[in-house]
């Protein structure tokens, strides 16, 4: 195993824990901001993933098309779901506190 | 190159960890353009000089920078972080995960990054036909529309 081979081996490694992280974040908070950030955590490691499986099929020019796509569909729905939480916020339908302390505040 | 892929795989793990789990929103905002840019570093280690530009540019410059701006104008309150029970051992998991899927996908890898042209990336836009870039920007548009529109609304 040459030491090229386990850098690479190491990014998608990377990818994969990156991705955990955010499904692991996406699932532990209440808060809408901060899962709407795990998700995007999520989508870098998936984004990488699908980048670097392209790499190693020989396919670079789908994956670029795909990267890009994911790029900007991730771009339009960031600004979207924060434009509606926030309006949500301002509202008052959503609270900016975590659940735990939430309930911590109700007791 | 391989120290600074080491560390820059180490800094995405480190950069995820921390927007995850940071005390502060808006410095977990700004530990995921951080992850942004280390994820466009790789990208551009691996040869995809392109989508690290847009990466760089749409996702991080716009998306990410408007995340932060729109978080910063929030009455945020301290709010604290407690460790979840299972946490460790699901990283544990995903770490013994991510290296057996690495072994047995990775030994095909190439070690050379592919050499990528913006005209090569074109000709098979074209050749897959025009739907997918319409789309993509109709949807654009659509959330650039809604997201003022959701912005200027009926203020309470």
């Amino acid at each position: 195993m040459s030491a090229n081979f386990s850098v690479y081996v190491v990014i998608m490694a990377a990818s994969v824990i990156v991705v955990g992280i955010g499904v692991l974040g996406l699932l532990l908070h209440r808060n809408p901001i901060r899962m709407l950030i795990s998700l995007e955590v999520s989508f870098n490691g998936v984004l990488l993933l699908v980048l670097y499986l392209g790499w190693i099929l020989k396919e670079p020019v789908l994956s670029s098309n795909v990267g890009l796509f994911a790029v900007g569909v991730s771009s339009g729905e960031l600004a979207l779901m924060v434009s509606i939480i926030m309006a949500l916020f301002r509202k008052g339908y959503l609270e900016v506190l975590d659940q735990e302390e939430m309930e911590v505040e109700e007791k | 190159m391989e120290v600074g892929l080491f560390a820059a795989t180490l800094l995405l793990v480190l950069f995820s960890s921390l927007a995850v789990s940071h005390k502060s929103m808006i410095y977990s905002a700004l530990f995921l353009a951080l992850l942004g840019l280390t994820n466009a570093s790789l990208f551009f280690a691996l040869g995809f000089a392109i989508v690290a530009f847009v990466q760089v540019v749409v996702y991080v410059g716009a998306s990410v920078l408007f995340l932060i701006v729109s978080i910063s104008m929030l009455r945020e309150p301290a709010s604290r972080f407690v460790a979840p029970r299972y946490g460790l051992l699901g990283l544990a998991g995903v770490v013994v995960f991510g290296s057996l899927l690495a072994y047995f996908f990775g030994t095909s890898a190439n070690v050379y990054p592919h050499l990528i042209s913006y005209g090569s990336i074109a000709l098979q836009l074209v050749e897959l036909g025009h739907y997918g870039v319409v789309l993509l920007f109709l949807l654009l548009l659509v959330a650039l529309v809604s997201s003022i529109t959701v912005a200027t609304g009926d203020k309470k």
